[in-house]
């Protein structure tokens, strides 16, 4: 027996080398994917869980107000997209609903809240209620409002990024200890159950 | 090999949900009380390998255990799987509550095959004979459930040799670590416990 455990374990190790080499994405639960907003854009990455990026993952973007597809992406090597916030998205407000399809019927869902992205400008607006300044002083403080936002995009996606990142579901010691808990309480159950028949009989 | 919410056509949800309550009618009518603790130890055991993973390379890889399960347990593998799953769905969102049946006779399904296949096998007194069994019954009750995910998506108007291709590649090794650890564990049960293996005296139906 002893001998038999040793061979085992052998190949077993020698598998686990062996196993290096081979991409499987299938063994994973669920695809994650989430977004965020850097200034006009939106990025989305899909992640299996456990394992690495979706690549080549197929990434749909559906608008919720009107369920109308507006863009269909793919995912780089790094499981990245990127689009450009949609324009019929922009004009009636509707959140986006970013879909991503990977291989073996992995498949997932997130939502771009529309103020999430609304109050980036995206240039010309036509807002004419500003107190009438020198021509120079307004082109000139336009320029710095958007220099000034696209940096703020800049910098703030990193946190953006982490946030969405944060909002995802996570499996906790709560989950795991509650699941146990109600597989067991169930044995009690049908303890209950099989008894009283039993003892009907 | 969760198959998520919304991939899967209706007639194949329908049709996963009534083989599963049949073969959970099955299961829980051939379960006697004396059976209860084991079904319900390797029903925890199912909702927690999926989530103990060893990382390996660039992915990581965890235990499936329905050849174990259905080795040990029968038809009983299908209220285990079922509820297994269905705590995995609501508590970890792998798969869902619509696909759950389908989930579990893609999981339970290899594992009575593999009973009524390798059980024999696997419980006899042949050190060579058991070990074989027990490593069919681990590795093909995945191997299985894989082919069972490709003819789900596939009934569901998808392309069948891709998919199955890639589900068989990417278990493959899964599948041999599954079947050591299935036979690990007949010995290890065989010497400890060998109850838990013997035979039913109800002839299979």
């Amino acid at each position: 027996m002893l001998i038999h455990g040793k061979k085992i374990f052998f190949l077993l190790l020698a598998f686990l080398v062996l196993a290096l080499s081979v991409p499987r994405p299938g063994l994973c639960h669920r695809v994650n994917v989430f977004c965020w907003v850097e200034g006009s854009k939106i990025n989305c990455e899909a992640k299996f869980t456990p394992g690495g990026p979706v690549k080549g993952g197929l990434i749909e973007v559906y608008s919720q107000k009107t369920r109308e597809k507006l863009l269909t992406l793919t995912t780089d090597k790094n499981g990245r997209a990127t689009f450009e916030i949609p324009q019929e998205a922009r004009k009636n407000g509707s959140d986006l609903k970013v879909v991503c399809n990977a291989e073996m019927g992995h498949k997932n869902f997130w939502v771009v809240k529309a103020e999430e992205y609304g109050s980036v400008e995206t240039g010309s607006s036509p807002g004419g209620e500003k107190p009438p300044l020198q021509q120079s002083s307004i082109s000139s403080n336009k320029e710095l409002e958007k220099a000034l936002s696209q940096v703020l995009a800049e910098q703030l996606a990193p946190i953006k990024k982490e946030l969405a990142e944060l909002r995802q579901d996570r499996i906790s010691l709560q989950d795991i200890l509650g699941g146990l808990g109600y597989i067991f309480g169930l044995a009690g159950v049908a303890f209950y159950f099989l008894g009283k028949k039993e003892r009907g009989n | 090999m969760h198959i998520s919410e919304g991939v899967l056509a209706a007639p194949v949800l329908v049709g996963g949900a009534a083989i599963c309550i049949g073969g959970t009618a099955l299961g829980l009518r051939r379960m006697s009380q004396d059976e209860v603790p084991k079904v319900a130890v390797l029903t925890a055991a199912f909702f927690v390998a999926s989530l103990v993973h060893v990382p390996l390379g660039p992915s990581s890889v965890h235990l499936i255990l329905n050849g174990l399960i259905g080795l040990i347990l029968g038809w009983a593998a299908f209220p285990a799987l079922l509820i297994a799953l269905f705590f995995q769905a609501i508590f970890f969102q792998f798969g869902g509550l619509t696909v759950l049946g389908v989930n579990t006779v893609n999981m339970a399904f290899p594992g009575v095959v593999a009973y009524y296949l390798c059980s024999g096998m696997a419980r006899s007194d042949n050190h060579l004979l058991s070990i074989v069994g027990g490593f069919i019954a681990g590795a093909g009750a995945v191997a299985g459930a894989g082919i069972l995910v490709a003819v789900s998506l596939y009934l569901s108007n998808r392309a069948f040799l891709t998919p199955a291709k890639a589900v068989l590649l990417a278990h493959l090794p899964i599948m041999i670590i599954e079947g050591i650890i299935t036979v690990i564990m007949i010995s290890f049960l065989k010497r400890v416990k060998p109850e838990l293996l013997r035979a039913k005296e109800d002839a299979p139906c």
